[in-house]
């Protein structure tokens, strides 16, 4: 699935992943849960349309 | 039943007794206590250091003979339970709210992340990433970021 992070965004989160594990950690779980959350009503909303 | 609705005799606060808590006379009751505990105190012994010391008394002398005596015993283990109300705390369960993306309401995610961008923005790459442009950024790179497995 692509990524909704810039380029510039992946980059960055690929140096922090070094520097600061923790912190990668964090914004990578928030991101996969946003676009958890997306693709869920996504489906929801295709029952509805069909 | 005497009627429909309106008035009941006998009801509410008692006349004459003063209402709001920014009226004088009016003592909130844990203060009444503790003036009352501090006046006991200062006044001589307290109640609870003399039932502290009569079960350490009671306990001693049960034990005097070499010997317990379980009726001295249980005497000092009664002092013992009134007092232990006021020394041992009772553990209670405190409630931990763990808080994970998973748990959150949509709003805070987003505004979670929102702030997570702001810090991400605000990183500076080293400057081989720096110079060599969105389109020169090399893939593993891209690939590592979220990879998420460290």
């Amino acid at each position: 699935m692509p990524s909704t992070l810039s380029r510039e965004r992946l980059a960055k989160l690929a140096v922090l992943k070094r520097t600061d594990p923790q912190a990668w950690r964090e914004i990578v779980d928030l991101v996969l849960e946003v676009e958890r959350r997306d693709q869920r009503q996504e489906y929801e909303q295709s029952f509805l349309a069909s | 039943m005497a009627g429909w609705g309106g008035k009941r005799p006998g009801v509410g606060r008692k006349p004459g007794i003063p209402r709001g808590p920014g009226v004088p006379g009016r003592v909130k009751a844990r203060n009444r206590y503790r003036d009352l505990a501090e006046r006991a105190g200062t006044e001589g012994i307290s109640p609870l250091e003399l039932q502290l010391r009569t079960m350490r008394e009671l306990w001693s002398r049960a034990h005097a003979n070499g010997e317990m005596d379980i009726t001295l015993a249980e005497k000092a283990c009664q002092k013992a339970r009134d007092c232990a109300v006021f020394i041992h705390p009772k553990l209670s369960a405190i409630e931990a709210r763990i808080e994970t993306p998973l748990t959150m309401s949509d709003e805070l995610l987003v505004l979670r992340l929102e702030r997570a961008f702001d810090r991400l923005d605000r990183l500076r790459l080293p400057l081989l990433i720096e110079d060599a442009g969105d389109d020169a950024s090399p893939a593993e790179e891209v690939a590592d970021a979220v990879d998420v497995v460290p």
